[in-house]
C-alpha cells in the first residue's frame, strides 16, 4: 500500500507540474499585452507610454521568450521563492498565508455543516421513505441545490445582519463573521449530500445482510449504524470529497460578497490583473489541495471498505 | 475497526480551524472618535504603485505640494506660492514650520529627496512630470526644471503620486517601506484585504482633525458597502450604486454627490474604409444621441448628460469651449449629404444598412448600461449596431487592430485641472495612446502650443480652438460626465465628495448630534 502511495504523490507532483504550466499559458493566451495590463493597473486604468512600457519590461524580464519566462519562475518556485505580488508589491507567500487560513475557515466550516446536517437529513429521509418527511427533506434540499450562491447571500445578509442584528453584514473576523457564508456555501452542497445519503442509505437497507441482521434480532438503529452505513459510507465519502473541492469555486462569488480575504478573490483578482506570481501559486494551492482530497477520499474508503485497499 | 471515532476525528480537524478566534474587527463605527469608512478599492499603504491607492488613501496620510480643491483649482499644499521663472524653470515656496510624522523637519531637500525617490521607484511617474532636474536652491525654495516648456507641472504635481515622504519611508536602498508624510493623519495598521487604519497627527500644520482614528474598511462588493452602512458597520459608504442612491434618499441617510473630471464616450475610429471615416457621419451622431435619455435610463439620473469634452462644471475649463446641440434633423440632414437615404426607418446606403461595431468593457459598472443604452438609442434612430463587451485589455487589442467604428471608454481627462495631459496623450498625431487613425496638423502645434502657455487669454483662446476642431471634427462622441456619489450615516457632518473622485478629506468632518 506504501507503494501504491508514493506512485499517487508521484502522479499528484506532475499533475502540478502540468498545473502550472497550463496557467502560464492561459495567461500568455489572454487578450492584452501582459505587461501592458500590470501597468494599467497600477496607474489606475490609464494607458503607459510605449517607453514606460519599454522600460517595464526590461526591468521585469518580460521581454524574454515565454519557456525562458517559465523556467525562470520554476526555478525561482522549486527554491521556495514565489516571487512578488505585481499588485501589492507584498511577497506572494505573505497574499497566500492570510488567504489560506480565510478560505480553510470557511469552507471547513461549510464542509462541516453539510456532513452534519446533509447526513443527518439524509439518514431522516432514508429511515421516513415516502413519508411526509421525506418530501419535506427533498423540497429543502433541491431549494437548497437550486437558490444562487450570490443572491443567497445578499439575503442572508438582509435578513440577518440589517434586520435581525445577529452577525456582521461583511468582514473577516470571528465565528459571527464566518457563519453566514459558510452557511450560504453549505447550502448548496447540503441538498446534494441530503439526496445521494438518502438513495445510498436506501440501497445498502434492502442488501441481503441488512434483512439478515434484523431477522437475527438486532434492533433497527444497532443495524442501521453497524450494517447500513458502513455498506453506504465509501459512496458517501467520494461524493463529499467532490462537494468538498467545489466548495472552492462556491467561495468566489460568497468572498466577494462578505469581504472574506479567501483564495477564491485573489485568484479571480489574479487573472484580472495578471498577477503572475500571485495567479501561478493559487494554481499551485488549489491544485494540491483537491490531490489531497482526492487522495484523503481513497485512503479513507480503502481503509472502510476491505476490497478497495487493493485499489489505492 | 470502527467508524465512529475516524468521523468524529476528522469533524474536530475540519472544524477547529474554522471556529478558532480570529482579530475581530472592533465595531468603531457607533464611536465619535472614531470614522469608519467603507471602500470599493483596496487602500495599499504599504505599496506604492498602485496610483488609486496613493490618491483616496494618501491623501490624508502625505502632503502634495500643491493641492485641488472642492472646484478643481489650485491651492496651496506645502508649497505656498510658486512661479514660473522661466520656460522650463519653476520656483517654489515651501511652508515654514512643518514636520513629518517621525519628527523630522519638512525642506526643500526632503522635498527633493522624495520627489526623486518616487520619479525612480514608479515606472510611470517620469512621464507624468516631465521632469529633468530638482534643486534644493535655499531650505524654503524648491526649483524644477522640466524637459521642455510645461506649463502643467503644478497641475501635475496635485497628482496624488508626488506626495511627500519623509526619508524614514525608504530602507537604505532607496526601496519603500511605509508612508511617513505630513498630512492630518499618521499610518498605523494595515490588515491586507481588510482594512487600513490612521491615526491623528498632533503637530499637523492646519487645523486639527476631529476623528482621532479613521479607519479605511475594504468591501469590494457594492450591495455589502452599502448594507454595512445601513447595519452601523461603517459610517461612509463610498461609490454606493445608483439603485441605492435612490433607496437611501427617501430615508434618513445623507447621499452625496459631485459632479466629477471624468467622461464616458466613445472614441471613432476614422479609418476611410469604415464608415464613421466620413466626418458626416461622426458629426450626425453626435447631435443624434440624447444623453439624457442614457443618464435616466440607464443610470437611474446619476450623471451628468455629456454635450462636450469638458465638463463645464469647472471653471479651469477654457472660455468658449463649444458644445454640440441636440439637432435630430441637422442629423438626417447630415447623413443624406453623406449619401444615405432612410428606408422603412433605417439609414441606407448603396442598399446597405448602416451598421457600427460598437466594443466596450464590462469591467466598470457603468459601462454596459451606457453602451447598451447608446445601442437602443440607435436603433430607434434607424441606425444597426453590434455590440461587444471585453475586458479593458482584451478590447484594446481589438481597438488598435482597427476592428471597431465606436469604443466606448472612461477617462478622468482633467484628473489634475490642465486640458494638456489628456489632449497630449490620446489626440495628437504621434501620441503613443491615439488608436482612431485621427491626425490633425493644426489641432496638434495648438496643444504643443498650450503646454508651454501661462494661464490668460491666450491660453483660453489655444485651448478652445483645438477643442473646436475636435467638435467639428468629432472624432469623440461625449456621452456623460461621471458624478460621483457617497452615502454617509445621518449624524456624520461635513463630508464633501472631491470631483477628482479620489481624493478624500476628513480634516472637517465630524460625527454626532444633528
Amino acid at each position: 500500500m506504501l507503494r501504491d502511495l508514493s506512485v499517487r504523490c508521484l502522479f499528484g507532483c506532475l499533475t502540478l507540474l502540468g498545473l502550472s504550466i497550463f496557467g502560464f499559458a492561459l495567461l500568455a493566451m489572454l487578450p492584452g499585452d501582459f505587461a501592458e495590463v500590470v501597468l494599467i493597473n497600477q496607474m489606475d486604468g490609464e494607458l503607459p507610454s510605449a517607453e514606460t512600457l519599454a522600460k517595464f519590461k526590461a526591468d521585469e524580464g518580460f521581454d524574454e521568450p515565454l519557456p525562458v519566462q517559465y523556467f525562470a519562475w520554476l526555478a525561482a518556485t522549486l527554491r521556495g521563492n514565489l516571487g512578488v505580488s505585481f499588485t501589492t508589491g507584498d511577497p506572494v507567500t505573505a497574499e497566500l498565508g492570510l488567504r489560506m487560513v480565510a478560505t480553510f475557515r470557511l469552507v471547513g466550516l461549510a464542509f462541516c455543516l453539510t456532513v452534519l446536517m446533509g447526513g443527518a437529513l439524509g439518514v431522516i429521509a432514508a429511515l421516513n421513505r415516502g413519508s411526509l418527511l421525506d418530501r419535506l427533506v427533498t423540497v429543502v434540499a433541491i431549494s437548497g441545490m437550486s437558490v444562487p450562491n450570490f443572491w443567497q447571500s445578499l439575503l442572508f445578509v438582509l435578513l440577518f445582519a440589517l434586520v435581525l442584528g445577529w452577525a456582521p453584514s461583511s468582514g473577516y473576523g470571528g465565528f459571527s463573521h464566518v457563519i453566514l457564508p459558510a452557511t450560504v456555501i453549505a447550502t448548496a452542497s447540503m441538498g446534494l449530500t441530503a439526496r445521494f445519503v438518502r438513495a445510498s442509505l436506501i440501497e445498502a437497507l434492502s442488501a441481503p445482510h441488512v434483512r439478515t441482521a434484523l431477522a437475527k434480532g438486532l434492533s433497527p438503529r444497532a443495524t442501521l449504524f453497524s450494517h447500513a452505513l458502513p455498506a453506504a459510507l465509501p459512496g458517501i465519502l467520494t461524493l463529499l470529497g467532490l462537494q468538498a473541492a467545489r466548495m472552492f469555486d462556491g467561495a468566489i462569488v460568497v468572498e466577494t460578497i462578505f469581504a472574506w480575504p479567501g483564495l477564491g478573490r485573489l485568484f479571480v483578482d489574479s487573472i484580472l490583473n495578471r498577477d503572475y506570481p500571485v495567479l501561478q501559486a493559487t494554481i499551485l494551492v488549489v491544485g494540491a489541495t483537491y490531490i489531497l482530497i482526492n487522495l484523503a477520499v481513497d485512503c479513507a474508503a480503502a481503509a472502510l471498505d476491505p476490497r478497495m485497499r487493493r485499489a489505492v | 475497526m470502527t467508524i465512529r471515532p475516524i468521523l468524529l476525528a476528522a469533524a474536530l480537524a475540519v472544524a477547529a480551524p474554522a471556529l478558532a478566534p480570529a482579530p475581530a474587527i472592533a465595531d468603531s463605527a457607533a464611536d465619535n472618535k472614531t470614522l469608519v469608512v467603507g471602500t470599493m478599492w483596496e487602500s495599499l499603504p504599504l505599496n506604492m504603485r498602485a496610483r488609486r491607492s496613493r490618491f483616496f488613501n494618501e491623501s490624508e496620510i502625505l502632503d502634495t505640494l500643491i493641492k485641488l480643491d472642492y472646484d478643481m483649482n489650485l491651492v496651496p499644499g506645502l508649497a505656498t506660492s510658486w512661479e514660473r521663472t522661466g520656460p522650463e524653470t519653476f520656483e517654489f515656496t515651501l511652508r515654514e514650520g512643518v514636520t513629518f510624522h517621525d519628527g523630522t523637519p519638512f525642506d526643500a531637500e526632503a522635498a527633493k529627496l522624495s520627489l526623486e525617490r518616487v520619479i525612480a521607484l514608479l515606472p510611470y511617474a517620469a512621464g507624468l512630470l516631465n521632469v529633468a532636474s530638482i534643486e534644493a536652491s535655499d531650505p524654503q525654495t524648491l526649483t524644477i526644471t522640466t524637459n521642455e516648456p510645461f506649463a502643467a507641472l503644478p497641475n501635475q504635481l496635485t497628482d496624488a503620486i508626488t506626495g511627500i515622504y519623509a526619508a524614514s519611508s525608504f530602507d537604505e536602498n532607496g526601496d519603500f517601506v511605509q508612508p511617513v508624510g505630513t498630512g492630518p493623519f499618521r499610518f498605523v495598521d494595515y490588515a491586507k484585504q481588510q482594512q487600513t487604519v490612521v491615526e491623528r497627527f498632533d503637530d499637523y500644520w492646519g487645523d486639527a482633525p476631529a476623528f482621532e482614528q479613521v479607519i479605511y474598511r475594504h468591501i469590494p462588493d457594492h450591495n455589502a458597502r452599502t448594507i454595512a452602512l445601513e447595519t452601523g458597520e461603517i459610517d461612509i459608504s463610498i461609490n454606493p450604486l445608483p439603485a441605492d442612491v435612490v433607496r437611501l434618499k427617501e430615508s434618513d441617510f445623507k447621499v452625496l454627490a459631485e459632479p466629477s473630471a471624468g467622461l464616458y464616450y466613445g472614441s471613432f475610429n476614422t479609418a476611410d474604409d469604415r464608415p464613421t471615416g466620413d466626418v458626416r457621419v461622426r458629426r450626425a451622431l453626435d447631435r443624434l444621441i440624447d444623453r439624457s435619455l442614457i443618464v435616466e435610463g440607464a443610470l437611474d439620473g446619476v450623471g451628468m448628460p455629456a454635450r462636450s469634452f469638458f465638463s463645464p462644471a469647472f471653471d479651469w475649463v477654457p472660455e468658449g469651449a463649444p458644445e454640440t446641440p441636440l439637432d435630430p434633423d441637422g442629423a438626417a440632414a447630415l447623413l443624406t449629404e453623406a449619401g444615405y437615404e432612410k428606408v422603412d426607418g433605417s439609414w441606407v446606403k448603396d442598399g446597405e444598412p448602416l451598421t457600427l461595431r460598437i466594443l466596450s468593457y464590462s469591467t466598470r459598472t457603468e459601462m454596459p448600461l451606457i453602451t447598451d443604452a447608446l445601442s437602443a438609442l440607435l436603433a430607434r434612430e434607424g441606425i444597426e449596431t453590434s455590440v461587444e463587451l471585453f475586458t479593458f485589455p482584451g478590447m484594446m487589442e481589438f481597438v488598435r487592430a482597427g476592428d471597431y467604428d465606436i469604443s466606448i471608454v472612461f477617462w478622468t481627462p482633467e484628473m489634475t485641472g490642465h486640458p494638456d495631459l489628456h489632449l497630449k496623450s490620446q489626440f495628437t498625431t504621434d501620441a503613443t495612446l491615439n488608436f482612431q487613425n485621427w491626425s490633425n496638423a493644426q489641432f496638434d502645434a495648438l496643444v504643443n502650443k498650450g503646454r508651454g502657455l501661462d494661464r490668460g487669454a491666450e491660453w483660453d483662446e489655444t485651448y478652445a480652438e483645438a477643442l473646436q476642431i475636435m467638435a467639428d471634427e468629432a472624432m469623440v462622441l461625449p456621452l456623460v460626465h461621471k458624478v460621483y456619489t457617497a452615502a454617509t450615516a445621518p449624524d456624520v457632518q461635513g463630508f464633501r465628495v472631491h470631483p477628482s473622485g479620489f481624493f478624500y478629506d476628513f480634516k472637517s468632518v465630524e460625527k454626532g448630534a444633528e
